[in-house]
C-alpha cells in the first residue's frame, strides 16, 4: 500500500511560547474523516519541527488539527529543527467515529417526544466526548401495526405528523435514519420513541 | 453532593531526555481504579514548577505522571509556577473503566461473524480512549451441538475450524474460550460466543 510521508515544516517554540501541554500516551486516538484538536509539546518545552506519515497537520488557533489520510496506523514524527534528526515518534490508533443517537426534537432513543418539534437530529450524546456533525439523509417511521412512511431530509413533514396523531398517548414508534458523518459514511441509526 | 477535593503537589526541575507530547483535546477521560498515564509539556521559559491534581492523586515518574482518580466525575491535573501561578491546567471526564473484550473480526461477545477468517483480538470497545495491546496467546473452540473443543495456538482461525464453520448451518453457536496476554504481562482467560451466518 501506497503510505504518504507527509513533511511540515512546522517549526514550534517552546510549546507555543506559554503552552502547556496535557498528553495521554495510551490514548493516541485519531478519528478517520474527523478534525481531531490538538496541542502539540515537548516535554521540556523544547524547539521541534513536525513531520508525519498518514496525518495531514493544520495549524488553528493556538494548536493544530490532525487529519488522517488513511484508515492504517498514522504517525506524527519530532525532530530537531537544527539537524532535522528525529527525537521522538507517536504512533496513533485510527478509529472510525462511532455511530450518533438519533434525535427526535430533543427526544432522544427510549423517550417521549412532542410532536410540535420538527426536525430530527443525529449527534453524540454526553458519552461520546467527539463533536462530529452529522446530516439525516433520509428516515422511515415505523409503528407496531406494521405500517412505515419514508422520508427524503431531516425535516419532520406534516405528512409524517399526521400518521403519528393517529397513535394513541403512550404508543411507540421507531425512526430508522440514514445519516452522513463528517467522514463521508453513511450510517443507519435506529431510535424508539413514545407519544 | 459531598465534593471531593485531593491536592497533591509535586515539585521538579526541567531535566530529562526530549519526549513529544500531544493532547487530542476532545479525548480527555480519565479511568476510575487505573493508573492513568500522562505527560505534560512545560515551556522552556518556566524554570521549575510543579504539578497538583484536584479529584485525583498524582504520582511522577521518569518521563510521565501516574493519575488515580478518585470517585469522582471530574478530575483536574494543572501546573503552577515558582510564583504559585496556575499555567496550565485540564479537566478530565471521570468513567470506570469496562472490562476487555473478545472478538472475532469486529463481532463481539454474542454477535453475528461478518467474516470468520478475521482473526481473533482482544481489546475494549471502541467507546474505551485506551490503545492496549492484548495478545490471544491461544483458544479453544466448541460448535454447538458438539462435544469436540479445537484447541488452537495463537489468534489466527485454523484450517480445522474454518471447516467445521463450512459444515456449519446458520444460528450454530461457537464459544471461544482464550488465554490473553495483558499489556500488565498478566495472563488471563476470556470467553466468548459468536453466532455463525452462512455468507
Amino acid at each position: 500500500m501506497k503510505k504518504a510521508i507527509l513533511m511540515y515544516m512546522i517549526t514550534l517554540s517552546g510549546c507555543l511560547g506559554a503552552q502547556v501541554v496535557f498528553g495521554n500516551p495510551e490514548a493516541h486516538i485519531l478519528y478517520f474523516g474527523y478534525e481531531n484538536h490538538a496541542q502539540i509539546g515537548a516535554v521540556k518545552g523544547e524547539r521541534f519541527r513536525l513531520s508525519s506519515e498518514n496525518i495531514k497537520i493544520r495549524n488553528e488557533g493556538n494548536g493544530f488539527v490532525l487529519l488522517p489520510q488513511d484508515k492504517e496506523q498514522a504517525v506524527l514524527y519530532f525532530n530537531d529543527p537544527t539537524s532535522g534528526v528525529c527525537f521522538d515518534s507517536i504512533i496513533f490508533d485510527i478509529r472510525i467515529l462511532p455511530p450518533p443517537s438519533l434525535f427526535f426534537g430533543s427526544a432522544g432513543d427510549g423517550e417521549k417526544v412532542q410532536l410540535s418539534h420538527n426536525v430530527l437530529f443525529a449527534k453524540y450524546n454526553a458519552d461520546i466526548p467527539l463533536t462530529g456533525k452529522f446530516e439525516v439523509k433520509s428516515y422511515t417511521v415505523s409503528t407496531g401495526s406494521g405500517r412505515s412512511i419514508t422520508v427524503s431530509g431531516s425535516t419532520i413533514v406534516e405528512d409524517v405528523r399526521s400518521y403519528l396523531k393517529r397513535l394513541n398517548k403512550g404508543d411507540s414508534f421507531t425512526i430508522t435514519a440514514k445519516v452522513v458523518g463528517p467522514d463521508g459514511i453513511i450510517r443507519e441509526v435506529k431510535g424508539r420513541y413514545t407519544l | 453532593m459531598k465534593t471531593l477535593f485531593f491536592l497533591g503537589a509535586l515539585t521538579f526541575s526541567c531535566s530529562g531526555f526530549t519526549q513529544g507530547v500531544v493532547q487530542l483535546t476532545d479525548i480527555q477521560v480519565l479511568y476510575l481504579g487505573y493508573a492513568n498515564r500522562i505527560e505534560i509539556g512545560i515551556p522552556k521559559t518556566e524554570g521549575s514548577y510543579s504539578v497538583f491534581a484536584e479529584g485525583a492523586t498524582i504520582e511522577k515518574h521518569d518521563t510521565f505522571y501516574t493519575v488515580f482518580v478518585k470517585d469522582v466525575r471530574h478530575a483536574t491535573i494543572g501546573v503552577k509556577n515558582e510564583k504559585g501561578d496556575t499555567i496550565g491546567k485540564q479537566e478530565y471526564i471521570c468513567r470506570r473503566l469496562p472490562d476487555f473484550q473478545l472478538f472475532w473480526g469486529s463481532a463481539g461477545n454474542g454477535e453475528s461473524l461478518i467474516d470468520y477468517t478475521a482473526p481473533l483480538r482482544a481489546g475494549y470497545p471502541d467507546l474505551v480512549y485506551l490503545t492496549f495491546d492484548f495478545t490471544v496467546i491461544s483458544y479453544e473452540v466448541q460448535f454447538s451441538g458438539s462435544v469436540e473443543v479445537i484447541e488452537v495456538q495463537g489468534n489466527v482461525i485454523s484450517p480445522k475450524v474454518i471447516e467445521h464453520l463450512k459444515n456449519a448451518t446458520s444460528q450454530t453457536e461457537i464459544s471461544i474460550v482464550a488465554r490473553v496476554l495483558g499489556p500488565d504481562g498478566i495472563k488471563r482467560i476470556r470467553a466468548s460466543t459468536f453466532v455463525y451466518e452462512p455468507i
